[in-house]
């Protein structure tokens, strides 16, 4: 007989049992702590909002408001960056429908220029790159980027491919420092 | 019959700890999910978001029962028309004395927030009103 004393073991036992529901109970506790702890990243969402009221500005039933340009372009889709505008970054292109790899020479850019990647800021912006990559590549969730295309027509009735990226960082109210 | 008492008495202590000990667990869990800090958060940036998304002449009902009630809990009843306030581009949703959160939206409209105050049934207050009036010129 391996146990002679029943109650000895089940005493042994119910120690194990209470060992098990603190390893789990703390393990809750710590999940918990952690998931409640870190912000609501909401950047993906605000992003893609961000494109959506560009998108509506931009196109009026399917055709390209050509009043829009780099100057009025805030004001006329009614973005208001405040304070915030170094935490934003926007950037318009547009493509002729046959000749997607090279844009137009007429795009936008609002915001802060750092925040976007390095590889895809190419030559035209000279050493601004380094700074780019640094602050980028520090944290892989420190910025939220989106991009969305949308084809659209013309005042001459041309189609044309327009490409929209939207870059937040928000870092501070989006991820855990 | 004294060692079945006793092995019945073990038992009855052997669960009774067990579910003192499951309600403390459950209960740790609805305090994190439920605390002013996480609502404010969880409000800041719904309403920024939905003010983003919105066109001016909208109205927004948004229930935010559960930071109302928080709010008269830790801040005062006569303090609920005061929970959520926006100035320029930023939403500020305060629910305790000490504390807040902020959170910026980038769509340029003139908003106005305010308690709703026409639930029949139990005449608290349940709902905030988001609307948004115009653009900003």
């Amino acid at each position: 007989m391996i146990f002679k004393n029943k109650t000895g073991a089940e005493k042994i036992m119910s120690v194990y049992w209470f060992v098990i529901l603190v390893l789990v109970a703390g393990t809750i506790v710590y999940m918990v702590s952690v998931f409640y702890g870190n912000p609501y990243d909401v950047r993906e969402i605000e992003s893609n909002i961000l494109a959506n009221n560009i998108v509506s500005c931009l196109s009026e039933n399917g055709i390209l408001n050509s009043q829009i340009n780099q100057d009025n372009f805030l004001k006329k889709c009614h973005l208001n960056l405040g304070n915030d505008k170094d935490e934003y970054y926007v950037e318009v292109k547009f493509y002729s429908f046959g000749n997607l790899k090279q844009p137009l020479d007429f795009k936008i850019i609002k915001g802060n220029i750092n925040l976007k990647k390095p590889l895809s800021l190419g030559i035209v912006e000279g050493n601004i790159n380094l700074k780019s990559f640094f602050e980028t590549s520090a944290s892989s969730n420190s910025i939220f980027e989106s991009e969305k295309s949308f084809y659209v027509l013309n005042e001459k009735k041309e189609e044309l491919i327009v490409k929209i990226i939207s870059i937040i960082r928000k870092t501070e109210k989006n991820v855990k420092q | 019959m004294k060692k079945r008492a006793q092995i019945l008495v073990e038992n009855v202590v052997f669960i009774v700890l067990n579910l003192i000990f499951l309600t403390i667990l459950i209960l740790f869990i609805y305090s994190k999910s439920g605390g002013e800090a996480v609502l404010e958060e969880k409000y800041s940036k719904q309403i920024a978001l939905l003010i983003d998304s919105a066109k001016p002449g909208m109205v927004i009902h948004l229930n935010m029962e559960d930071a109302i009630e928080k709010a008269k809990e830790e801040w005062g009843e006569d303090k609920v028309s005061k929970i959520v306030s926006v100035k320029g581009n930023i939403v500020t949703v305060k629910l305790r004395e000490k504390g807040e959160n902020s959170y910026s939206f980038f769509n340029d409209v003139d908003v106005s927030v305010y308690p709703d105050k026409t639930n029949p049934k139990t005449g608290n207050v349940e709902n905030y009103i988001i609307k948004i009036n115009n653009y900003n010129k």
